[in-house]
């Protein structure tokens, strides 16, 4: 009786598929912690790719924490605004690190890839959003003081993070974000010295102008979004 | 699998007032083809044209008939690209695997099984799969090429673009890496920017380019032929009607005439060296 015929190919393909499963190293605990959060492993790798990206991340995360406790820990409208001004600020400090050659040594590297630059640094501003969201709003819950303000920082968030991604089709992305920060920091005053209300730039009102300017910024970064598909001086 | 075809007609790209690119055209398919030319001679923004990554101010560029500066064009041309510039570089704190991983991932392998196994076979392809879970600050320069190289390679390129692969890399790398590179000219077409005469010697074609025009496409023999008849060797210190001299080991003067040797010469065959310089020394006044 002879034995039974086994294809030396598919035997040495399954063979190599086992040895680099063994091989492959432990993803880095940051990696780990956000696959936990029900990323999957693509786009963890792309969010979290160079130790850059993850000091970023860190840094975000463990400002956010900080700002979440200490506008817990206090009742106060000034409290809160503080939180407020600096809050929607993370996600544009994620998009400072989400592309460029300070962000990713590899970046004309991965510019040449058919990932498209915008889905890229959308990806990683989005993780930082989220992360960030998920451990404010978890603060949240728990901080009756605050309320529904606490949560007022999302839409100005987002409008922010929309503005710095459309300054970053000019400028270098860290100083598109330092260029936002600092437009931020000025409407905020301007609004504090006119109006009454400290809250007032995070009223209803002010949601709404958020959504806008969003939406305008959106449009703007589509409308350019080449920029991030190309190897430009100042990236 | 086809090599990829590259056209392109009246490439110009200018950086501030200066033009990088003077109006370039070449048909490429298959093969290994050196681009040579002295130190800014427009060689990277050439790859980088070709790379899609810059964008030519005026001329156009097809390849594999699609157009790079339509968007969904150009992530077509990005699947069948493997793009190594000049800088490798990666983040120092990153490891081997993470690297290649990552890269694979832009690259579009989603499937994390399948991406694994690229990330592996192309490791195994340049002699670093013992180094997977180093970091890359631990590695030499040459395996730093080598790690280059081999993001270059993942999903097997039908368009493979090398700048310089092999800038600061010992002898022995640069012959491994030569045979590596010269493997893929049966199934891709790849284009290598050098101003390493011998690099280019083994390529099937070679292009000249100096201050952003092409000066001679050919073979490595037809650009040495430039030479021929025109270059010899002597004792005595050469005239300054000659185009350029350099001493030998043997302490004999190699010679490039501006016309054909003088008859007493003793005349050698030219190398690609003799024929390069040949063609881009001016003449001596």
């Amino acid at each position: 009786m002879s034995a039974p015929m086994i294809d030396p190919m598919r035997l040495e393909r399954n063979w190599q598929a086992i040895t680099a499963e063994i091989d492959a190293p432990v993803p880095s605990r940051a990696e780990r912690f956000v696959r936990r959060l029900g990323l999957s492993a693509r786009v963890t790798r792309v969010a979290l790719a160079t130790p850059s990206l993850r000091r970023a991340w860190f840094v975000a995360l463990g400002v956010v924490l900080f700002l979440g406790l200490a506008a817990g820990d206090t009742a106060g409208r000034e409290s809160i605004f503080g939180f407020l001004v600096v809050a929607p600020l993370i996600p544009v400090l994620g998009v400072s690190f989400a592309y460029g050659v300070e962000a990713d040594p590899a970046y004309e590297i991965a510019v040449a890839t058919p990932m498209r630059g915008l889905r890229l640094v959308l990806t990683r501003a989005a993780v930082t959003l989220v992360v960030s969201a998920l451990v404010l709003l978890s603060v949240a819950v728990f901080n009756s003081a605050a309320g529904l303000f606490a949560l007022a920082w999302l839409l100005p968030s987002l409008a922010l993070t929309f503005v710095t991604l459309a300054v970053s089709t000019w400028v270098a992305p860290r100083r598109a974000a330092a260029l936002t920060a600092g437009g931020w920091l000025v409407v905020l005053l301007v609004i504090r010295a006119s109006v009454d209300d400290r809250l007032a730039a995070f009223s209803a009102t002010g949601q709404l102008v958020a959504v806008a300017a969003a939406m305008l910024a959106f449009a703007v970064v589509w409308h350019r979004r080449d920029r991030f598909d190309l190897l430009v001086a100042h990236a | 699998m086809t090599a990829a075809q590259l056209l392109g007609h009246d490439l110009v790209k200018s950086f501030d007032g200066h033009a990088a690119l003077a109006g370039v055209d070449l048909a490429l398919q298959g093969g290994l083809v050196a681009v040579l030319g002295p130190n800014g001679a427009g060689k990277t923004t050439l790859l980088r044209c070709l790379a899609t990554v810059v964008r030519p101010d005026t001329g156009s560029l097809l390849i594999d008939g699609l157009n790079p500066a339509h968007e969904s064009d150009r992530i077509e041309i990005r699947r069948r690209l493997g793009y190594q510039p000049q800088q490798v570089q990666f983040a120092g704190g990153a490891r081997v695997f993470d690297v290649l991983d990552y890269l694979a991932v832009l690259k579009g392998f989603d499937d994390d099984r399948r991406r694994r196994h690229w990330v592996f076979h192309v490791l195994d392809l340049v002699g670093l799969r013992d180094r997977v879970a180093d970091e890359v600050r631990d590695l030499s320069g040459g395996m730093r090429q080598r790690l280059g190289l081999a993001q270059a390679l993942l999903g097997q390129p039908s368009l493979l673009l090398l700048d310089e692969p092999a800038a600061g890399v010992d002898p022995d790398e640069r012959f491994r890496m030569r045979d590596l590179i010269a493997a893929r000219r049966a199934e891709a077409t790849v284009v290598l920017s050098t101003h390493l005469t011998d690099e280019a010697a083994v390529c099937d074609k070679i292009l000249v380019l100096d201050q952003g025009r092409i000066r001679f496409v050919g073979s490595p023999s037809a650009l040495a032929a430039i030479a021929a008849g025109r270059t010899w060797v002597q004792s005595n210190l050469p005239a300054d009607d000659v185009r350029a001299s350099w001493r030998q080991a043997d302490g004999r003067y190699r010679c490039l005439g501006t016309s054909i040797a003088p008859p007493t010469a003793e005349k050698v065959a030219p190398t690609l060296e003799d024929g390069y310089l040949t063609l881009l020394t001016p003449a001596a006044p």
